[in-house]
């Protein structure tokens, strides 16, 4: 045991910092209200008279709190107004904001198409991989799933071509290997390029973030090329296919997954496997992967000195760049930002400020996206990290002295975020996993290196392929190492565990989740008129019981006859 | 690496060295000034974390006192919250501008391309009638010859521009209401003239006659209908002679068009066993 940083400053140690918890939930459900309710009157108008309102009413509740003291320094009191306050402001800004963009939506004349589930050409940027579609029954044709962000609609409406600006996604259904037809080539359809589709409009569920679905009929023209960035992410991309191509079995199909979010490779069997161990988040890119990465650039600052401006700047500019590399679709960006929140929690030692973080992106992400509300994916990532950023940190502080810090912090926070978010994968599988938070702490010590490696071969494979090989295989030993704890701990006996179905198996699991956590952070001790001296020492907890044995031990040691 | 006695109770221990600590941590705060970093510390603070500091130099790792008290921070100062009522206001005010700005405007009709005259699309194609019609008036007049008339003109018109009738012109033969087309030419038989075959109504055909609308529909309809299948009129056994279309599909097609008459052939998509495999086989085989 090292000396421990007892000298850390009191003030970083043990203030929860909650004060946006009440509006970050509030935007969350006002957000599910925009979404999925249908408002008649949602204009422009209504939707800054909503702002309107929603600001006087907050700056009224917050600012008579002021009273007689109407001085700037006299708002310095906290008050349970202006806990009012900030989640009137919070449901002001996410309502007008989710009214006009779910308004935008209804004009034009894709809506209308959608209604009457007509067919049209949409011309639009494509913003989402080729996915293949699973067949719907045996022998059914195959087809290809892709998104496109909608620029323009025409259609055939009362015997004339009709044509308005459109916006929103539009989720297209092709036949399979959609390709651009041009008059000397054609081209599998790249990401970011501009393209031309024909089809049929079929409707999407209510509240669901895509505008359309369409039915593809015909070929895919090329309106314009894809930009300049997304066309080198294309190529990285590429290439870690190309590699992946190279290594067997699972570990091919896994580099991509872990890389670069690329999960087209991934058989049906290994998906079911990663599920059922609860190791899915591995191939979808996560805020684990952001952490990973900004972690490891922020780590390279420090060792080479730099400042924490130069060094935020540098993890900033990595960050956008692995964002375009992995395509900016909205699960990626929310990642992107819960990374960075759940960094800021564990490995810069902030906890205090981290909740405050996670609530402001939360409020933050649902003013610019309210769609993100009624998406699992979301709700799964915000558990995910608000159990990490106050879970896995006490937890990581309690195990820090008999593993150290960084072994400590890999393995709470698997164990926090699995104990979060096993409600909320109930929801979605009706099944629990229990191997799951085992089958983590299993596979984390493979995520950095096959992250990190694979990135790294990415990089290099474009540029200097004979370095990538190698580069790789490591990787690909790592995702080896992935996919057989996934396939082992789906073997286990009791893998999927039906469980209690309904809202009550659900609560009855959150609950069995407190007490575990409660259980691993042991019996909460209430220091007795010492609080300020225990705040200037966070010390290991229980540090006396080796201290107390190791004596013992050597004392045994010494007695024992040596083995020579 | 430690004195620690292995008879002490972890917790009395514990309690012993704080109470030492503390011990010491007066003894310094009187001695050392409450300088270096303040942040509202108490003058105590950086005596503690010195002691602390030259306690744990000391003896490698101090013994745990309680972990400290989590103090959970709910109510913001009305300042803080409206500073972030305030930034949250103005962002969303500029995502609503955003949308607001971006969204799309009224469907335009699109200008339709004007294709190479033909003399059968000539018509269908003139995005707008032209303001005149110029006709060939020829036969039973008095100056036969080309008038110009405004658009809209009839038969009558030309003839009375043209001079008016001869005596011996065989009025009756004509359709004198029937509206000028552009470009026609305006038989005006006289007794002996044996025009159009002898139909009543098909005399005055010129040259350049255009076809009615009724003519190009028929033509159409007789050009295709040997290939083509109605997709709304044909029956249960002639949609089977369609490939791929057997009898249970062939049912569901008329189901189908009972509830939703096809308005084009992509509809057929929406018949639940025709994907867009079949679509494309039938595509050219049939028509709405």
């Amino acid at each position: 045991m090292s000396a421990p940083d007892v000298a850390r400053p009191a003030t970083d140690v043990r203030t929860l910092d909650l004060r946006l918890v009440p509006a970050a939930l509030a935007a969350w459900v006002t957000a599910l209200v925009v979404v999925r309710v249908p408002v008649p009157l949602a204009g422009v108008g209504t939707s800054l008279a909503v702002l309107t309102v929603g600001a006087v009413l907050a700056a009224a509740v917050v600012l008579p709190l002021t009273g007689a003291r109407r001085t700037w320094a006299g708002t310095a009191r906290t008050s349970r107004r202006a806990v009012a306050g900030l989640v009137l402001a919070a449901v002001a800004a996410v309502g007008a904001a989710g009214a006009a963009q779910v308004e935008a939506r209804a004009h034009g004349l894709l809506p209308r198409l959608v209604a009457a589930s007509d067919a049209g050409t949409i011309v639009g940027r494509v913003v989402g991989e080729p996915v293949p579609v699973r067949a719907a029954w045996p022998g059914a044709p195959p087809r290809v799933r892709w998104v496109l962000a909608a620029d323009r609609v025409t259609a055939r409406v009362a015997g004339a071509e009709r044509s308005s600006r459109a916006v929103g996604t539009v989720v297209v259904l092709a036949p399979a290997e959609p390709r651009t037809r041009t008059a000397t080539r054609t081209d599998p359809v790249t990401y970011g390029a501009l393209v031309e589709v024909a089809g049929s409009f079929r409707p999407t569920g209510r509240g669901a973030r895509d505008v359309a679905l369409l039915v593809a009929s015909g070929d895919v023209t090329l309106v314009r090329g894809a930009r300049p960035w997304d066309t080198l992410a294309t190529r990285v991309r590429d290439g870690v296919r190309r590699l992946a191509g190279t290594l067997p079995g699972d570990a091919g199909a896994l580099l991509p997954g872990v890389t670069v979010g690329d999960t087209s490779a991934v058989p049906d069997d290994l998906v079911d496997a990663m599920r059922a161990a609860g190791l899915t988040h591995l191939v979808a890119v996560s805020g684990a992967h952001f952490a990973l990465v900004v972690a490891l650039v922020v780590a390279a600052g420090a060792g080479v000195g730099a400042s924490g401006r130069v060094q935020a700047a540098v993890a900033g500019l990595v960050t956008a760049a692995l964002v375009v590399l992995v395509h900016p679709e909205p699960s990626v960006v929310r990642a992107a930002v819960m990374g960075g929140v759940g960094l800021l929690g564990l490995a810069r030692g902030r906890p205090a400020r981290a909740p405050a973080a996670l609530g402001a992106a939360v409020v933050v992400l649902l003013v610019a996206d309210p769609w993100l509300a009624g998406e699992l994916g979301f709700a799964l990532s915000v558990a995910a990290t608000g159990g990490i950023v106050l879970l896995g940190t006490p937890l990581a502080r309690r195990w820090a002295p008999r593993l150290g810090r960084a072994p400590a912090a890999t393995l709470a926070a698997p164990v926090a975020a699995a104990l979060v978010c096993a409600p909320l994968v109930l929801v979605v599988s009706g099944v629990v996993t229990p191997w799951g938070v085992l089958a983590n702490l299993v596979a984390a010590p493979a995520v950095a290196p096959a992250t990190l490696l694979g990135l790294l071969a990415a990089l290099l494979a474009p540029w200097w392929p004979a370095a990538a090989a190698p580069v790789a295989w490591l990787a690909g030993a790592a995702c080896w190492w992935l996919g057989a704890v996934a396939r082992g701990a789906a073997a286990l006996p009791g893998a999927s565990v039906p469980w209690l179905p309904g809202p009550a198996g659900v609560l009855l699991l959150a609950v069995l989740g407190v007490a575990v956590a409660r259980l691993l952070l042991g019996p909460r001790r209430v220091s007795a008129g010492s609080g300020r001296l225990g705040a200037c020492l966070p010390l290991p907890d229980r540090p006396a019981v080796r201290r107390v044995v190791r004596p013992d031990a050597a004392r045994a040691a010494a007695a024992r006859p040596g083995p020579g | 690496m430690l004195p620690v006695d292995a008879r002490t109770p972890d917790r009395l221990r514990g309690r012993e060295v704080r109470s030492r600590l503390e011990a010491v941590a007066r003894a310094r705060s009187d001695e050392v000034a409450p300088a270096g970093p303040g942040r509202g510390a108490r003058p105590g603070d950086d005596a503690m974390a010195a002691a602390a500091r030259a306690y744990a130099d000391a003896y490698g790792v101090l013994p745990g006192p309680e972990p400290p008290v989590t103090r959970v921070r709910w109510r913001p100062s009305a300042r803080t919250a409206l500073v972030a009522a305030l930034a949250l206001v103005l962002v969303a005010g500029a995502v609503a501008l955003r949308a607001w700005a971006t969204r799309p405007g009224e469907p335009v009709t699109l200008p339709v391309p004007v294709p190479v005259a033909t003399s059968a699309t000539a018509h269908d194609a003139a995005p707008s009638p032209p303001a005149e019609v110029v006709v060939d008036v020829a036969g039973g007049v008095a100056r036969p010859g080309v008038v110009r008339l405004p658009a809209g003109a009839r038969v009558v018109d030309a003839i009375a521009a043209a001079g008016g009738a001869t005596p011996d012109a065989e009025l009756a033969r004509l359709n004198l209401a029937r509206v000028l087309e552009d470009g026609e030419q305006v038989l005006v038989p006289r007794p002996g003239d044996e025009v159009g075959g002898g139909s009543p109504l098909g005399d005055e055909v010129g040259g350049g006659s255009p076809p009615g609308a009724g003519a190009v529909a028929s033509g159409s309809v007789g050009g295709a209908a040997g290939g083509l299948v109605d997709l709304n009129r044909a029956g249960a056994a002639e949609l089977e002679t369609l490939p791929g279309i057997g009898p249970v599909l062939a049912e569901r097609i008329v189901e189908h068009r009972a509830e939703h008459p096809f308005t084009s052939v992509d509809d057929l998509d929406d018949v639940s066993g025709i994907g867009s495999a079949l679509l494309e086989r039938l595509r050219d085989r049939v028509r709405v």
